[in-house]
């Protein structure tokens, strides 16, 4: 992407509106009440956002802590929360991707322990973003 | 019955003006003239084409690639996955004769790079990851992880761009196109012949975290045997990616030595053109029992892995 190149970077941001389905509406119910639910099957144990297996699950809550695996600074988001993160929740076997709200990414370390902020108030949240917790 | 390539064409330029049509046309006579074959006798044309780059576009014209009249199937996904159907049609004698092409016109990703992914589509978290913004997080990974050093990736890098542009300059994105002829294998073929194929294929983000594209390949490997193999091509879309595929095969004589790969990449079709140069090579007297692998998706988490061997007359 570049400005001298003569390209007019436009930036489209469709809207959305459909449903999550049922274990994706009660995910996103819990998260914006400030709980993160995990999805707990046989075959892939806990996951969050929910996967879908077919199978018999149950609901276990996980974090709101988080491990740092890797991150890197996302290219498309131009407000704080511009780093993208792979990380492990506390209490899930799978890993998910999240935006991480820091000012600095040099102070992001993998391994090191980011917590949960939920965004109550926002209707199209989905998904917390994460810090650095405190005790880091 | 077994799959030989008896032609194998290409071009790659940092950019071709003036529309695709003559090169891919060019390029698919260049390669069935070497087969001693006309358009009229190809059974089966196959194209290769993406969907989040040209696979629009590459079925609707495929009457350019010579598939008007013919049976025609276009694979949406790798270059690998093509060459596995072109195989397995003629293995399974759908097919006597396939012309399997991909072009790409990824030079303007340069300017801007339009694939970008939600990650999530069910629930449309906006992450807005682009493709370079996953393949950093991959790169960085395999760094943190003390698996590759910048060093190494930028060396490789250089050695791949001496191989396509004749300098170390590398980019990452290019024009191109390259078509193959494959035939039923027979008692005088030379050409190489296409042997046991395997797969492996992750999500976007892999459930377990790991980036590493080496435990990929040794799962689409697994049942091979890679003791002596002459030369590898691996064809990524990136040089980091593709030193860890070459991690998972041990003891290669030739690595990378001929296609060029990733710096020589015009979309999901690009691994064709190493095809087209292991054959050239091969004929030319060179090695004739190796592996292609080709790491498609922005991760190289799509991964086919191909082994040849020497036709009958040259193994004599």
């Amino acid at each position: 992407m570049s400005v001298d190149l003569g390209v007019r970077n436009l930036r489209w941001q469709p809207h959305f509106r459909h449903s999550a389905g049922r274990l994706g509406s009660h995910f996103i119910r819990a998260m914006r009440e400030g709980r993160l639910l995990g999805w707990k099957t046989p075959s892939l144990g806990v996951t969050a956002p929910p996967i879908d297996t077919g199978e018999a699950g149950e609901w276990v809550d996980i974090g709101p802590n988080a491990t740092l695996l890797a991150c890197v600074p996302n290219d498309s988001v131009t407000s704080t929360q511009s780093v993208l993160a792979m990380v492990k929740i506390d209490g899930a076997d799978a890993v998910t991707l999240v935006h991480v709200a820091c000012e600095d990414r040099a102070e992001l370390l993998p391994g090191m322990t980011l917590t949960a902020r939920f965004d109550v108030l926002n209707a199209a949240s989905t998904l917390p973003a994460f810090q650095v917790a405190p005790s880091s | 019955m077994r799959a030989s390539i008896s032609g194998a064409a290409c071009v790659v330029e940092r950019r071709i003006d003036g529309g695709m049509d003559a090169v891919v046309q060019d390029v698919i006579r260049r390669a069935l003239t070497e087969a001693a074959l006309g358009v009229a006798e190809v059974d089966l044309v196959i194209t290769v084409a993406s969907d989040t780059l040209d696979g629009m576009m590459v079925p609707v014209r495929s009457d350019m690639a010579g598939a008007l009249g013919k049976s025609y199937l276009n694979v949406p996904s790798s270059a690998g996955h093509a060459l596995m159907a072109a195989v397995a049609s003629i293995q399974a004698g759908d097919a006597q004769t396939v012309l399997l092409v991909g072009w790409g016109a990824a030079s303007k990703l340069a300017e801007f790079d339009s694939r970008s992914s939600q990650l999530d589509p069910f629930y449309l978290r906006p992450l807005g990851a682009s493709v370079a913004t996953l393949q950093a997080m991959q790169q960085q990974s395999l760094i943190d992880q003390g698996l590759l050093t910048n060093r190494e990736i930028e060396a490789h890098a250089a050695r791949m761009s001496e191989i396509v542009w004749g300098e170390a300059a590398p980019s990452d994105f290019c024009d191109g196109t390259a078509a193959i002829v494959l035939r039923r294998a027979g008692q005088d073929d030379a050409g190489l012949i296409a042997g046991s194929i395997g797969v492996s294929s992750r999500p976007q983000l892999s459930l377990d975290g790991n980036l590493d594209p080496k435990v990929w390949v040794d799962e689409a490997t697994a049942e091979f045997e890679t003791d002596g193999l002459a030369f590898t091509e691996v064809c990524g879309q990136g040089a980091s990616v593709e030193l860890r595929a070459l991690a998972a095969v041990p003891g290669i004589k030739l690595a990378n030595a001929h296609g060029g790969s990733s710096q020589g990449w015009f979309g999901p079709a690009s691994p064709l053109r190493n095809i087209a140069a292991l054959h050239a090579a091969a004929g030319e007297g060179g090695p004739q029992y190796g592996l292609l692998i080709d790491l498609a998706g922005p991760l190289g988490q799509h991964v086919t892995a191909i082994q040849f061997s020497a036709g009958e007359r040259h193994a004599a």
